[in-house]
């Protein structure tokens, strides 16, 4: 309970810490009315705008007022569609989920049993291949990465489509492109934590008493080499986000990360906070579920034992 | 005991022998090594100025693949030279990532430290800010303070530079506290010595190793971060060229002329793969303890 209690305070400070830190940067860089609203915006237009966020109040009284005004969900207007902005961000959230599902799935399906294969054949040929396929997946960037896809599959095999999001197809590639990096830290997590485990000696006994490989692997090794590897699929959750961007721009993907740079482009500048402050809701969120999976892996941790300082 | 356990000052230049280097790590080593100096003697070595526009030249393919004779790599879409502007886009991709990784080291370790000396609520305050970093995407901030600020090549690098100074942050607090527990910090804190003096003379060059080894770890992020942001368009601005901005501008000639971005492609990823593969190999050296173990 009291580890609960732990992490929502924690969560909560960071939500507050984010949104702090979208109303700093926004008054650091001058008069919120003059960047928020497009330059053509007629005198009466700017008068409202500042009196409805209080831009003539003292500092810490405007920011208790935009604090308000997300909580109320109020999270300003897109000048380039004229509509809400959390409505125009929200349009583009199903197709980032839809990829940025895919590349978890790809991550997970390739990354950990890559590394249980790697950990149980150290030291051979695939054991290499698979430390290989990492560092690729590290140093790869994956704006090049979805560019050598293209050329290859698009523009000289030419199988698959390379913009846009209509069916399966034009799937293939972005997934490919943004789990290709995940997959790889997960198979090295996966491995070295495996190898942890794979030297206790109730793998040993569990060896002894005769039961199958699998069984021995499924049941006695990967529960214990669990939190290492949630760890490290939490930690992936926001190196996806960021190559969400990134990806959505080499293919054409109208998600999130296409409407962001987009809008930072043209600056667009209430849907480029909506978005930081939904990515921060999101990571929140993230966290505070491997937390809770935490305990339901490991039942040692439900306790109210305090956690050793990171 | 002591003849069995050579001295660290003693093992060290034996693991570093030349005959105890790799193959892949010389030759990451050597690409190191060669990047450098194509991005320092860029003006030289050029052929052609790497801004320099000329129409009749346009999309031209590299001389090996039947282009005029003297563009090494082919011309682009305003008929620049392709390999003139490659240099030239080393040398600002390189001197971004330096200069961006030394200020979040210097700014990490900064924040380490007083977090550990001072403890109580600034030692919170640090945490919780590294925290909130920590749990962010830095891409979103990267793209928020670009856009509320607008894009300026000076702040460009300073927001590149932000990038990864929770980790030295993290690292040098923990590393501070651990030394700070030591006898050495305390006998000389014994002496009247001024803290500054302590951390900079006596506990900073004791926590270097782990330190340097994570510089070999971030420079290669804050090159793909760089890259990235040129590669939106939202980084580095034409005419300058960056690796991630050649690439960018290459991918609307895919067809056409793929030799104007795939080049800058690939020496973005032979260079973070190979600072990647010799920081690995600098860490196992300095760090026994990670070493894999044999049999």
């Amino acid at each position: 309970m009291r580890r609960i209690v732990g992490t929502v305070l924690r969560c909560a400070l960071t939500l507050l810490l984010a949104v702090t830190f979208v109303f700093v940067v926004l008054r650091l860089s001058g008069d919120p009315a003059r960047i928020m609203l497009p330059d053509d915006t007629p005198l009466p237009v700017i008068e409202a705008y500042r009196a409805r966020w209080g831009l003539d109040k003292p500092l810490p009284e405007q920011f208790l007022f935009y604090l308000g005004g997300i909580l109320r969900g109020d999270l300003g207007f897109s000048f380039r569609d004229n509509r809400d902005a959390l409505e125009v961000v929200l349009e583009h959230v199903p197709p980032t989920l839809v990829l940025g599902g895919t590349a978890l799935g790809i991550m997970l399906v390739i990354g950990i049993p890559c590394g249980i294969f790697a950990a149980l054949r150290r030291g051979t040929a695939v054991d290499r291949l698979t430390m290989a396929f990492t560092i690729f997946g590290h140093s790869m960037p994956n704006f090049f990465l979805g560019i050598l896809l293209i050329i290859l599959f698009s523009l000289t095999l030419q199988v698959l489509p390379s913009a846009g999001n209509a069916t399966w197809r034009h799937l293939v590639m972005p997934a490919l492109t943004l789990g290709t990096a995940g997959a790889g830290a997960i198979a090295r997590f996966t491995r070295s934590s495996m190898l942890e485990v794979l030297r206790q000696p109730y793998m040993r006994t569990a060896r002894a008493k005769g039961l199958p490989v699998w069984r021995r692997i499924a049941w006695h090794a990967l529960p214990n080499a669990a939190i290492p590897i949630v760890t490290i699929v939490g930690l992936r959750v926001g190196a996806l986000i960021g190559g969400a961007i990134v990806t959505e721009q080499v293919f054409g993907w109208p998600g999130v990360g296409l409407l962001l740079v987009n809008s930072v482009s043209q600056r667009d500048l209430a849907v480029v906070q909506t978005i930081v402050l939904l990515v921060s809701f999101t990571m929140v969120a993230v966290n505070l579920l491997i937390d809770l999976l935490y305990g339901w892996i490991d039942p040692r941790i439900r306790s109210a034992i305090p956690r050793a300082p990171r | 005991m002591s003849a069995a356990l050579p001295s660290r000052r003693l093992a060290w230049p034996r693991r570093f022998a030349p005959g105890r280097v790799p193959w892949i790590i010389g030759l990451s080593l050597g690409w190191l090594a060669l990047s450098v100096v194509l991005a320092l003697c860029a003006d030289w070595i050029s052929p052609f100025s790497p801004t320099r526009q000329s129409l009749l030249q346009r999309l031209k393919p590299p001389s090996l693949l039947g282009g005029p004779a003297g563009h090494l790599l082919g011309t682009d879409h305003l008929g620049r030279d392709v390999f003139s502007r490659l240099l030239s886009a080393m040398r600002v991709s390189l001197l971004i990532a330096l200069f961006g990784t030394w200020i979040g080291a210097v700014l990490g370790t900064t924040l380490g430290v007083v977090a550990a000396h001072f403890r109580g609520l600034v030692e919170s305050a640090v945490m919780a800010l590294v925290d909130f970093q920590a749990s962010m995407p830095f891409l979103i901030i990267a793209l928020a303070v670009l856009a509320f600020f607008g894009n300026s090549f000076t702040l460009f690098v300073f927001v590149v530079g932000l990038h990864g100074w929770e980790v030295y942050a993290r690292i040098t607090r923990g590393q501070v506290l651990a030394a700070n527990a030591r006898g050495y910090a305390g006998a000389i804190r014994g002496l009247g010595a001024h803290p500054l003096r302590i951390y900079l003379r006596h506990v900073l060059p004791n926590i270097a190793g782990v330190l340097i080894v994570q510089v070999t770890l971030s420079f290669p992020e804050t090159i793909l971060l760089e890259t990235s942001l040129s590669f939106l368009g939202l980084g580095v601005q034409p005419p300058r060229a960056s690796l991630g901005l050649m690439l960018g501008e290459g991918r609307n000639y895919l067809i056409s002329a793929p030799w104007i971005g795939v080049p800058a492609g690939v020496v973005i990823f032979l260079t973070t793969l190979a600072m990647s593969l010799a920081g690995d190999w600098v860490r196992d050296r300095l760090d026994p303890r990670l070493r894999p173990v044999r049999g």
